[in-house]
């Protein structure tokens, strides 16, 4: 018994060993040239997906994604703060798509993604892979007008996409002010309140 | 396009990030060939390969 005991525990021990020099030592190379082991990546997907799974089980999806009111401001959304990294119809990679890891996927390709799973990414990032919160800085509107165009883009041509962001009702920078202007007076403050607020 | 490990791990980075299907077995098989020359200081074989996995990867 008390050398089964000591087996476990001299195991025990050179698990925990083995771990340190591994995460102590700098061997795991994170560059974001190189990409991870296949494993790597797999578990890193894993651990993604069944996350953002979870997480997104208990949100309740507007049942108006299909209005196109929704698809042509989400639109002009997304030209400004995602077609960068995510890329669009018609669009060449650009610098930055070409530099991150894992790679921003490329959304007009569509995706197996529900929704409701869309808008939580959208809403709360993903952590070490370059994508922001944007609920942090946007309402929840915003983000499902977003969500309403991602459902459209795989089907659009260069020339529909281009159509759609031009005919989007206000600009990024129209939309934030409007919407700052509403959660201002949704809290019964004034301008000034703002200003003095800490 | 040059056969070198940077650009290797540019082009599997890229096929990490497709999705399942024919397109990714197919650029995950030309880029085996694409390495597999690189080692055997094929370039120019490298090169075509590496090609043939951008394409997949595009398409």
């Amino acid at each position: 018994m008390r050398i089964w005991l000591l087996a476990a525990l001299g195991t025990l021990l050179a698990i925990v060993a083995f771990v340190s020099v591994g995460l102590y030592g700098g061997f795991y190379n994170v560059a974001a040239n190189i990409p991870h082991t296949a494993w790597v990546y797999s578990l890193l997907q894993t651990v993604r997906d069944r996350s953002i799974a979870v997480r997104a089980a208990d949100i309740v999806v507007p049942n108006d994604l299909s209005d196109p009111k929704r698809i042509v401001s989400g639109a002009g959304q997304y030209a400004e703060m995602c077609s960068n990294c995510h890329l669009a119809p018609g669009k060449k990679r650009t610098e930055i798509s070409r530099g991150l890891y894992p790679r921003a996927p490329a959304l007009r390709r569509g995706s197996r993604s529900t929704p409701a799973e869309d808008f939580w990414v959208v809403k709360n990032g993903i952590k070490m892979t370059g994508m922001p919160a944007w609920g942090v800085t946007h309402d929840d509107k915003i983000l499902w007008d977003m969500v309403a165009f991602l459902r459209k883009l795989p089907e659009l041509t260069a020339d529909q996409y281009r159509a759609l962001v031009e005919n989007s009702p206000k600009t990024h920078h129209e939309t934030m002010q409007e919407s700052s202007t509403h959660n201002r007076d949704s809290a019964n403050l004034s301008p000034g309140d703002l200003r003095s607020s800490p | 396009m040059r056969c070198t490990q940077v650009s290797i791990d540019t082009i599997r980075a890229d096929i990490q990030a497709m999705k399942d299907g024919e397109a990714k077995r197919t650029a995950t098989k030309e880029m085996k060939m694409a390495e597999g020359m690189m080692v055997s200081k094929d370039r120019e074989g490298c090169v075509a390969h590496m090609h043939n996995a951008m394409e997949a990867i595009e398409e």
